[in-house]
This record gives C-alpha cells, sequence and structure tokens, in this order.
C-alpha cells in the first residue's frame, strides 16, 4: 500500500513513567496489547510517526533501577534492558569474555543513536536483522522477562523469536535483563555484518563462538526469524577444512530464506552468508 | 592590470562569513520562520498511481473539520506552469503522472487537522497504464505522460516532440560520421546506465506563501534561485513582477534540488483561498523524497572509432535522460549534456543525439554536475576501456585527443579560448600523484585487490545566454560597506569570496564588509540563478564593476580635494594619495557621505557603487549545436586509489586526488572544502544511491534507512587536491567555477580502478558491493571459486 500520507508528529498517546518494576508492571497488566514500552526509541518512534503502531499508552522504562543494572560477576554478565548500547560498551569485559557481541554493539546503528538504543529493546522488536541476536546466541544468553500474572520467567535466547517482528513475550510481559554465562578459558567468538556503507542496517549479520565443547553459529535478515546452528557435533579435531564446511554449509543453507528486497538480493545474501560463515569459522577455529 | 598591491584578500583563506551562524545554531532558516500572524499550515495529498485519471474528488466531509481553512484541488489554478516547458500542474487537474504528485491541499490550523482533513478526502482514480522505463518511453505512442505536449508553451531553445514522450531532443554533429569510422582501426560499442538519485540535502522544503489583500505577494522559501521564483509566480498569478517579493533565509544545502520553482506556487495558491492567510508547508523527509523533484536517470549508447596508435576518428552517442513526469530542468541537462557530449576531447567526426524523456516516475530537476557527471562516467569510461584495447597508457591515449586552444567541440562552434585552461595539466598532476604515492605493501589478505582510476573532465555553467548578475556596494559613514548580490548561500561559500572580491578593490579590510546571507527580492541585487558554477565567475564580476564604479565616484570627488588627476590616485588601506605621496592621503571616512571643505562647503554625496555582468553565448543550432554555449569551461582531473574486497564486492577508497584548473583560487581552503564536500557526495552516488521502484512505480526506499547516503565514517582517509592556476582573462581575478566540479570524475574513476584492480567492467551505477560481486561472478567466476578456498588457506 502506498502512503499517501507523510504524518509531521506522532499519534496522541498518554506517556506513563513509572520508577519501580511493580509499578511498570501493573501498568503492563492494566493495558495489555493497547500500550508500548519504550526504552531507546529508536523503533518505536519511527513505527509511531508511520502510524504503523497506535497504542494508547507509552510505558518509558529508563526509570525502572532493576531495567538499568549492568553487572559482571565470577559466573555471569547481567544487562539490564533499558542500558544504553553506549554504556554496556564502557564494560571492559564485554570485550575480553564476550567478542561478539561486543563487535555487533560497537558497530549497532551509529554512534549517536548507541546513546540511546538498548539490547531489551533491540531483541523485543523481533526484527530479523537484530543484530544482537546472533552474538547473544553464541554467548548463550538467557533473557529474564517479568509480569503481574506469570512472575518471572527465563527463556533461552533461541526460543525467543518466533517470527517476524513476533517475540515469545506475551504483551503484558517486560524483558527485565539479558543474561550470560562466563565463558570457558579459550573460548573465542566473533560477529561480522555485510551493510551497504559505513553505517547501515544488515545485509546479513553472522556470529559465531567456540571452545573445547561446542560451536555455535548465529546468523540474522536471512530468514523471518534469526538462525542458531549448534554445530559443535561437526567440529571434528578442532580444525576446519573445505569437506568440515561443506557439511556445515549443508545445514546453513538448509535453514537459510533470504529474501530480495531494497538492500540486497536473496542471491548476494545467500552469498555473504557464506563468506561470513568461512570468516568466522577461520578466526574462532583455526 | 595586476599590479602589487592586488595581494591583500585574493588568494587568501579567509574564515567563512556565515561560519559562526552555522556552528552556533543562530543561522535561520525557512522552516524556523513560525511568527508571521495568522499562519495557516499546508499538508497535501499525493497520487496513489503512477498514471490515473482523476474521475471525482470529495472534500466534502474535510471541509467540514474545525480548523481547516480551505482546501485546494488542481482545478482552482489549472495553469501550466515550468521553467523551460508549461508541462506541470500545481495540483494535478485532469490526470496524475506519478506516485506522490499531489492532488488535493488543505490549510488548517495546525498541521495534525490538515492531517485529519486529508484522511477525510475520498479521491476516485481510473487508473491508465504506467511507462516507467525511459527507453521504453522513448518509443512509446501509445502511452503518453503528456498527450496534450502539442498545446504547452516552452523555451525556444528546447525542442520537444509532441505525439511521443520526448520532451526533448538536441543534436550536436560535427565531420562526416561514417567516414570517421572508415578511418577507424577498431570500433568500441558500450551501454552505460546511471539510475535516479536525490539529492538528500539535511534541509526538507519549506515554503511560506502570503497572497496579500493588497494583491500582492510575498515568498519565504527555501529556494536558490528567488529571482527565478518571482519571476515564474508573477508569470503563474498574472501578477506584476514587482508586487512579488521572495525572501530565502539560509539554505540548508541544495545541490540544484532547490533551483527552480517547487511547492511556492501551492501555498500562494492556498493562501489566496483561505482568505489571504500566510501558508507554511514543509515537507516530511518522505514527502520530500516522493513528491519533490530529484536527479535524471542515465542510459548512453556510445560507438568509438580509434586508430591503432591511439586518435580518435569518429564518436556516436545516443543519450537518454529519465525526466520523469515533468521537463522542469531535464530538458536542459539534457540539452547541456548533449553540447559536451564527448567530454574534453578534440574529435573531428561526431553524431550526438540526446534525448530527455517523459516517465511515470518523479520528476528530475537541476543536480550538481548537471548532466556531466553521468556524461563523463559514460566517456571516461568508454577512454579507458579503448585504451586497454589497444594497449596504450590511459593518460596518454587521453592526451593524445584532448581538446586544446583553438579548438572546438562541434565544426563551427566558438573555439576554445588561449587562456581557457589545460586538462593536459590536470590529467598529469593525477596520475603522478596516484602512480607515486601508490601503496608499496601487498594487501593484507589474498581476496584484497588494490587498483588506480582517473577520469578527466570539463563543464562550464548551463545557463541561458542572456543571463545576467548585478551587484550594488552601498558605504556607511565609517567608510565600510555592504555589498548586495542575488546569489544565494547554501554552503558554497560564494559571500565570503565575493566579500573578498570587494575588500581587495575598494582597499577595505574584510570586517568592514558585510555580505548578507539571506537574500530579499526587493533588497538585493539581481542575479538569474544560483546554479551551475556560475556565481563567482558572474558575480564576482559584477561585485568587482559595482567596487570599480564606486572607486571611480569616490577618486571623482579626491581628485577635486587632492587637485590631482583620478588616474594618478590609489586607495589602498582606506585611504586615497597620489602614486608615491602618501602623506597626502584622504580617508575614505571622510569622502564616502559628500566631503566637507574647512570651510563647511561640501561636495559629492552618499555613494553607491552599482555593477552587472552579462553572459557572452549564442543559442545554439538546432540541427548541428553550434554557437557558443557557455562562458567559460573549467577543466579537471580525478583519481582514485581503491582497495577491493573481491569476496564481498566491498570497495574502500583509499585516497581521492583531484586536480582543477580553476584559473585563481580566490580562497583556497573555500575551494578544498568544496572538492572534499562534492567529493563525497560523488562517492556516495557512485557507490551506494539509487532510487528503487516497484513495477507500480512506487519509491520503494523514501527515507534515509533505506535510501543510503554517505555517513561519517564512510568518508576516505586522504584527500589531495590540487588548484591549477592559468587565469581566465574574463574571470574575477582570472577565477573560473569550481563547485560542481568536485564531482564530475569520481564515478569514472573508480570504475577505471576496479578494472585496473581486478579486471572486471562495470557500466552501470552504483557500484555497490553487490553490483561489484554479480559482476565478479559473471565476468571471473573462477576468481571467487579460488579465493574462497583461499579463506581457510590463508
Amino acid at each position: 500500500m502506498t502512503e499517501t500520507i507523510s504524518y509531521v508528529g506522532l499519534p496522541k498517546f498518554e506517556i506513563e513513567v513509572p520508577n519501580s518494576l511493580e509499578e511498570a508492571l501493573n501498568l503492563l497488566h492494566i493495558h495489555q496489547t493497547n500500550c508500548k514500552p519504550l526504552a531507546g526509541g529508536t523503533d518505536l518512534l519511527v513505527d509511531l510517526r508511520h502510524r504503523l503502531i497506535q497504542p494508547n499508552v507509552i510505558i518509558d522504562v529508563k526509570n525502572i533501577p532493576e531495567l538499568k543494572k549492568l553487572e559482571f560477576t565470577p559466573n555471569e554478565l547481567t544487562i539490564g534492558a533499558a542500558v544504553p548500547i553506549s554504556e554496556v560498551l564502557t564494560l571492559s569485559q564485554i570485550k575480553t569474555y564476550y567478542t561478539a557481541l561486543y563487535q555487533a554493539l560497537n558497530d549497532m546503528c551509529d554512534e549517536i543513536l548507541r546513546n540511546r538504543a538498548t539490547i531489551g529493546g533491540n531483541i523485543a522488536t523481533a526484527s530479523p536483522a537484530a543484530d544482537t541476536a546472533g552474538p547473544l546466541y553464541t554467548h548463550q544468553a538467557v533473557v529474564e522477562v517479568q509480569s503481574k500474572s506469570k512472575g518471572s520467567r527465563l527463556i533461552a535466547i533461541d526460543k525467543f523469536f518466533k517470527g517476524v517482528k513476533k517475540s515469545d513475550l506475551a504483551p503484558d510481559e517486560l524483558i527485565v535483563s539479558i543474561n550470560m554465562p562466563k565463558p570457558t578459558i579459550n573460548t573465542k567468538s566473533a560477529f561480522m555484518k555485510m551493510k551497504r556503507g559505513a553505517e547501515d542496517l544488515a545485509l546479513v549479520g553472522a556470529a559465531g563462538s567456540h571452545n573445547q565443547e561446542h560451536t555455535y553459529l548465529g546468523f540474522t535478515a536471512v530468514a523471518p526469524t534469526p538462525v542458531f546452528l549448534d554445530i559443535s557435533n561437526l567440529i571434528i579435531e578442532k580444525k576446519i577444512s573445505e569437506n568440515v564446511f561443506q557439511s556445515i554449509w549443508k545445514e546453513i543453507d538448509s535453514k537459510i530464506s533470504p529474501i530480495t528486497d531494497v538492500r540486497s538480493s536473496r542471491d548476494y545474501r545467500i552469498h555473504i552468508t557464506e563468506i561470513l560463515t568461512r570468516l568466522i569459522l577461520k578466526e574462532i577455529i583455526l | 592590470m595586476v599590479n602589487i598591491f592586488m595581494t591583500n584578500y585574493i588568494g587568501k583563506s579567509i574564515p567563512r562569513k556565515d561560519a559562526f551562524d552555522k556552528v552556533s545554531g543562530a543561522a535561520v532558516y525557512a522552516f524556523d520562520i513560525d511568527n508571521i500572524p495568522d499562519m495557516l499550515f499546508c499538508k497535501f495529498l499525493t497520487s496513489p498511481h503512477a498514471h490515473a485519471r482523476i474521475v471525482s474528488i470529495d472534500t466534502s466531509s474535510a471541509e467540514k473539520i474545525p480548523g481547516v481553512a480551505a482546501i485546494a484541488t488542481g482545478k482552482d489554478w489549472p495553469v501550466k506552469i515550468g521553467l523551460y516547458a508549461g508541462d506541470r500542474d500545481i495540483l494535478a487537474v485532469e490526470k496524475v503522472v506519478w506516485i506522490g504528485q499531489p492532488v488535493v491541499a488543505v490549510a488548517a490550523q495546525t498541521e495534525e487537522i490538515a492531517e485529519r482533513a486529508l484522511e477525510a478526502i475520498e479521491i476516485e482514480y481510473e487508473i491508465l497504464p504506467a511507462i516507467l522505463d525511459p527507453v521504453a518511453a522513448k518509443d512509446s505512442n501509445e502511452i503518453l505522460v503528456h498527450e496534450k505536449m502539442a498545446e504547452y508553451g516552452h523555451s525556444s531553445a528546447f525542442n520537444p516532440v509532441p505525439g511521443t514522450n520526448i520532451a526533448n531532443l538536441f543534436k550536436l554533429r560535427k565531420g562526416n560520421i561514417k567516414d570517421g569510422f572508415s578511418k577507424a582501426d577498431l570500433v568500441i560499442e558500450n551501454t552505460f546506465r546511471m539510475p535516479q538519485v536525490a539529492h538528500a540535502y539535511l534541509e526538507p522544503i519549506v515554503s511560506i506563501g502570503h497572497y496579500c489583500s493588497d494583491g500582492t505577494i510575498e515568498v519565504w522559501s527555501s529556494a536558490q534561485s528567488p529571482f527565478t521564483v518571482r519571476y515564474l509566480l508573477g508569470v503563474t498569478f498574472a501578477v506584476p513582477i514587482s508586487n512579488i517579493t521572495v525572501y530565502t533565509p539560509y539554505i540548508g544545502g541544495g545541490f540544484g534540488g532547490k533551483a527552480g520553482l517547487n511547492f511556492e506556487p501551492l501555498v500562494v495558491l492556498l493562501s489566496r483561498k483561505a482568505g489571504n492567510r500566510p501558508i507554511k508547508l514543509r515537507l516530511t523527509r518522505e514527502e520530500n523524497f516522493r513528491s519533490a523533484p530529484i536527479r535524471v536517470g542515465m542510459m548512453a549508447h556510445i560507438k568509438t572509432g580509434v586508430t591503432s596508435d591511439g586518435r580518435i576518428t569518429a564518436e556516436e552517442i545516443e543519450y537518454i535522460w529519465d525526466s520523469g513526469a515533468f521537463a522542469d530542468y531535464a530538458v536542459n541537462v539534457g540539452r547541456a549534456a548533449g553540447y559536451v557530449s564527448i567530454g574534453p576531447y578534440d574529435i573531428d567526426n561526431i553524431k550526438s543525439d540526446s534525448y530527455t524523456i517523459y516517465t511515470n516516475k518523479p520528476y528530475a530537476t537541476a543536480f550538481r554536475g548537471f548532466g556531466h557527471m553521468e556524461l563523463h562516467w559514460v566517456i571516461e569510461r568508454q577512454r579507458d576501456f579503448t585504451a586497454n584495447k589497444i594497449g596504450m597508457d590511459p593518460v596518454v591515449f587521453r592526451k593524445s585527443n584532448t581538446l586544446k586552444p583553438g579548438k572546438s567541440v562541434t565544426a563551427n562552434q566558438d573555439r576554445l579560448r588561449e587562456d581557457a585552461g589545460s586538462i593536459d595539466q590536470c590529467l598529469d598532476k593525477v596520475w603522478i600523484d596516484l602512480r607515486e604515492n601508490l601503496s608499496k605493501t601487498s594487501p593484507e589478505k589474498p581476496w584484497f585487490f588494490r587498483g588506480i582510476g582517473i577520469a578527466g573532465f570539463m563543464k562550464g555553467p548551463a545557463q541561458p545566454p542572456n543571463s545576467a548578475s548585478s551587484a550594488y556596494v552601498k558605504f556607511s559613514e565609517d567608510g565600510g560597506i555592504l555589498v548586495s548580490v542575488g546569489t544565494s548561500e547554501m554552503g558554497q561559500g560564494t559571500i565570503t569570496s565575493l566579500a573578498q572580491i570587494a575588500a581587495e578593490e575598494l582597499g577595505l579590510p574584510i570586517e568592514k564588509v558585510k555580505i548578507m546571507g539571506d537574500r530579499d527580492t526587493d533588497r538585493d541585487a539581481y542575479t538569474w540563478q544560483t546554479v551551475g558554477s556560475r556565481s563567482l565567475f558572474m558575480d564576482g564580476n559584477a561585485v568587482r564593476d559595482a567596487c570599480k564604479d564606486a572607486k571611480g565616484q569616490i577618486f571623482e570627488i579626491a581628485s577635486q580635494v587632492l587637485r590631482v588627476p583620478s588616474e594618478d590616485l590609489i586607495l589602498k588601506n582606506e585611504l586615497i594619495f597620489p602614486k608615491g605621496e602618501k602623506w597626502k592621503h584622504l580617508s575614505l571616512a571622510e569622502l564616502v557621505m559628500g566631503y566637507m571643505y574647512p570651510t563647511g562647503e561640501s561636495i559629492g554625496g552618499p555613494i553607491i557603487g552599482r555593477g552587472k555582468y552579462i553572459a557572452k553565448m549564442t543559442m545554439l543550432d538546432p540541427e548541428t549545436g553550434a554557437g557558443k554555449p557557455t562562458i567559460f569551461e573549467t577543466f579537471g582531473a580525478q583519481g582514485v586509489e581503491i582497495k577491493i574486497n573481491a569476496l564481498t564486492g566491498e570497495i574502500t577508497i583509499k585516497r581521492l586526488v583531484s586536480a582543477f584548473d580553476i584559473g585563481k583560487a580566490i580562497n583556497p581552503e573555500l575551494c578544498k572544502s568544496q572538492i572534499i564536500g562534492g567529493g563525497v557526495m560523488a562517492l556516495s552516488i557512485a557507490m551506494n544511491e539509487q532510487l528503487q521502484y516497484n513495477e507500480e512505480g512506487n519509491l520503494l526506499n523514501p527515507n534515509l534507512v533505506d535510501y543510503v547516503i554517505s555517513r561519517a565514517a564512510d568518508i576516505p582517509e586522504e584527500f589531495v587536491s590540487y588548484l591549477i592556476e592559468n587565469p581566465q582573462e574574463d574571470g574575477p581575478y582570472g577565477a573560473r567555477g569550481i563547485g560542481e566540479l568536485t564531482m564530475l570524475g569520481v564515478p569514472a574513476a573508480i570504475g577505471n580502478a576496479i578494472f585496473n584492480a581486478i579486471s572486471v567492467q562495470i557500466n552501470d551505477l552504483p557500484l555497490s558491493p553487490e553490483k561489484v560481486w554479480s559482476e565478479i561472478q559473471q565476468q571471473r567466476p573462477e576468481l571467487l571459486a579460488s579465493l574462497k578456498q583461499k579463506i581457510f588457506e590463508d
């Protein structure tokens, strides 16, 4: 459908600014599908202006302490859902232990938007091109969500995405944090993204991690949801050869179904997926 | 005429006059004008079809919405408007011709109310078959974008063909094309393309119109050429031109996209309908993409005959320019590219046809480079193809054929002046620099390749033969001046250079030269338009003329006071004195408002200097293109060193080297800023930009997320700029224009560098990673296969 009206401003809505998680969950419970949480707003504001969504209530979650937590303990890393990416990047352990995530965050949107954008927002939108999805999978992230009706529950990242812009979140549920175990020594991870210019959405995103036990791959912008693969059983003798790669590629190829759009053709997306996979495997295994 | 005193300001990098206002945010743009009493806001409803007849428009529900003041449709003022051809409706009258064309406009208390009114309007269309491809449109007699073309008025410089989609056909002829090809040892044919692109200026278009109750019209607009807007509004509304005032505050980038008449008639029409209340329209970025004009698309077929020792004997070209729904500037783009056609070369036998074609897409207008970036994409790629086929160095081959003084493009076109500048010097500077500084180390991975490429070019201002400029300088009591010109400041820096010229001519410190950044057609001196890299040359000459006029008046009085002939007087450092007798001086402040003798008797009076300049050109012969098409040509060359990732098709620009024979750099730093700005813009267009449509003609990337332009991190590591100064004797201090030139060679230089790096020829822009990959895939599949293997070996 051709847009014949281009709106100047946002549609009318009420804005709520809860100061506690409990207050926020109450609001979500009351308004259900009539409300939308606001973290960085980098997607939300665009959708509002184009009238793709018209909620009655916007719930600003930036003042909720639980969602602002950023903590690295001996066991795990916790990133509150509303922590801006530029702040996540200030934690030095991100680069050391969670290289793939670091590389994705450091290249996400642009330097200015990174002061606003959040990981919570990036996955909540459930875009097929969500840059953090692949790295979060390769770091085996678990998403903590809460609601008044169901309390707290944990969703493994590979169970989170359900379709284009559809996630496992119920209308009254809020992402509280993203948690990743501390990786074992000798874990290597990497993320690569193909774009049309220096700052752009991904044509294809690819992430991988590898250690003694496991090898994981995660891809974005190549299917209706991010694609996750555990290829640990295919990595023999901790080496990568053309034969090994072909067996891995067979698995990937069966799971991806890229589209042609303004950013790229389907064929180029498939080609880039193959190239990025090769480069990442070499980076993390050889 | 050069004397030892003329060195105070010419050639000096004076800080920009507008820098502080722009950096601090104090600069006022049309968007900021909110304080006009009783102002209403406008929103318009656009066509959802590329080609359709309007069956009915029902605005009755919308009219009842509180806060709606007026609703206009095409029938309210169904006159055809346009710059060179009267082919455009203010609002669509009988039919719509592209998706995004304004059909109904609402004036309301707020934009939100206007949007609600738009939602309540019902329009019924009868869909007509649309034609989107300019090549098909050129030969179509069945689908016509303008079936009433025969009824349209047009400028005599153009040749539209009624009954077709041809908005203009320009022909260039020289020698005998058949003989030319018979003398060739080798004939090379190619087809090149460039898609339509958007200007993507920072400031979307804003226009405010006020049809006053006394019949006068006031307009505030983000327009480059206020006098053209004034003139065309006079024609549109049959109002005496002196009763129209156009104000243009600072412009947030124009690049040609704001050069003509755009939404000004719409807001004036609505103002008249809304009881003479002022109406403000500010486009959203999406509206700007869909409803404002864009850059032409191009397709060219070229055939070149060459001898084995590198002499071009004949060149035959057909250019097809995709003008979209209206002719606007696109007919002149086709004409200007048509009379240059073959680039900066001397070829005995030429046949070139340049067609500007209507299609059911957004209409195309001027854009920095005006057909010349496109034509040099064709010519300079073809030159490298040819040099490669006959095994010659690309620059040696070019220099065997370049245009030299005394030669001309057509048989009887005015010949190139002795002082016209040198394309050869530009080519040499760039080629030597590229080769001497070529990266010595081999690329870090086996799939990275390095390459260098060069392109030469030329361009002069595309303007009518009677294009004119004027200026005046008005003194204050302290001897300082206000300089008034008609040219607009939209980022080029021209006003600073013009202030330097005035300071130099009148011996004033630059701080005492005031030149406004905004334009007011009542207050300011006339200029035709702010386009075509013409302002420094034309308005610069007018400023110089005005200063000379003022100086003459000053000397006339001083001559009486000092009892010395005028011709023996010197004006320097605000003092007037006889040559060699500095101590016998009068100050400017003593003279400029009239000189008073000690007795109280006074002579002279307030001084206003008046200056003008008019182009020296001719009309062109419709059958051969012969005549004098430009007032000067600026020559240049650009080259790049690139790194290609052959696995992904990504190109990194390591260095962009440019050389321009600009005659004289009035302000070298401003020239270099132009070179960087234009360079980045051209890189962006060359490597990424493309307006993409679906089969229905709907624009798929009408925003800056989907339409990718270069951003800070895309800027190359290194820019090298050479300013060559072979003076143009009729230019101000020898200067020629540079603004648009800074883009012209970039796409072809990259295309040539790609071939140099990986032996793959790419004929269609943009050179996006995907395009480069798909061409490698087609032309060198074995390379890709072997490089893939190397990832694990490396």
